[in-house]
């Protein structure tokens, strides 16, 4: 499995994001300066990383959007190819409509930086076969704009069509949903995937649960198992 | 061509959470301002552009606007032009 992770002027979970899937050794890595036309090597999996990207300047994501390297990852989305947004990520694909809906500023008005409790809402797309589905499972957060905004009829329409893939939680009781959004969240939406199955956001950071001996612990690997899996990474090991 | 100044303002739309404008509602009726009864918190932008003329500067106005500088989603806004030298 090739990756490429794109590098905005302000990510700061690129690196992160490189770190973990060497960790779990699933392909090549590339990172791709936002300003270049194409990738270096036509990649399975495009990875738009955390971070503050253009200092969030106007809306945060907004202007990361309009990157020249934005026009692959389109259309590698359009063909199918696979694309995952984390946090700042995640903002940049709402912005650019790749992913429909847009994240709000947090209702507590506060940077939440903090571990969080998620349940797997399906576990039958290339980003989360390898989680029993239903699990409880612990990425943690770090963002000021996490609330995610859909007009109640589209968002009737994408539960309906179960595009939430990861929602805010409560460890203990497994119950999921608003009660237990740190930011506010609709429906205590923590990821969503698009129609196609092809394009995942979430605000929480797989990548910062990947790496043994880290205090976030190490659920997040079980994301880019997923996409090894996908792949057939590791076939014949 | 001529210089025109325009001058966006850029709100939540209706029924779109505005934290900060609820924020800051909340604080001005804590300071004793009774009479407010609702805040918005948006944004406010001023672009210096070369048109040919007023429609040419507004239809201008709006194509940047739709494009960029709001997110039709959450967003609305209204502008006003002015020649300028």
């Amino acid at each position: 499995m090739r990756s490429a992770i794109v590098v905005f002027p302000g990510s700061n979970c690129d690196r992160d994001v490189e770190k973990a899937l060497l960790y779990m050794e699933t392909g090549p890595v590339d990172m791709v300066w936002h300003d270049e036309l194409d990738f270096p090597e036509k990649p399975d999996l495009v990875i738009l990383p955390g971070g503050f990207s253009y200092g969030d300047y106007l809306r945060s994501g907004a202007l990361a959007a309009k990157s020249r390297i934005m026009g692959v990852v389109r259309s590698h989305a359009d063909s199918g190819g696979l694309v995952l947004g984390i946090c700042n990520g995640f903002q940049i694909l709402t912005e650019s409509g790749i992913l429909p809906g847009a994240l709000l500023p947090n209702a507590t008005l506060r940077f939440v930086c903090r571990p969080s409790y998620l349940r797997v809402e399906r576990n039958d797309t290339p980003f989360t076969c390898s989680f029993p589905e239903g699990e409880i499972v612990q990425f943690p957060i770090a963002h000021h704009e996490g609330l995610y905004f859909l007009p109640p009829d589209d968002l009737e329409e994408l539960e309906k069509n179960r595009r939430v893939i990861f929602r805010y939680a409560d460890p203990e009781s497994g119950e999921a949903g608003e009660d237990y959004s740190p930011n506010g969240s609709l429906h205590g939406i923590a990821g969503i995937i698009n129609e196609r199955g092809n394009v995942l956001g979430l605000m929480p950071h797989p990548e910062r649960a990947t790496v043994r001996g880290l205090i976030w612990g190490m659920d997040g690997r079980n994301v880019w198992h997923s996409l090894g899996e996908h792949f057939n990474v590791w076939e014949g090991r | 061509m001529k210089m025109y100044r325009a001058d966006v303002t850029i709100l939540p739309k209706d029924g779109v959470l505005d934290i900060q404008g609820k924020a800051v509602e909340k604080t001005l009726s804590s300071q004793g301002y009774d009479a407010v009864k609702e805040a918005r918190v948006g944004k406010f932008i001023r672009l210096a552009l070369e048109a040919e003329d007023n429609s040419d500067a507004g239809a201008k106005v709006r194509a940047m606007t739709e494009d960029l500088l709001v997110n039709d989603l959450v967003e609305s806004y209204t502008f006003t032009l002015e020649t300028c030298q």
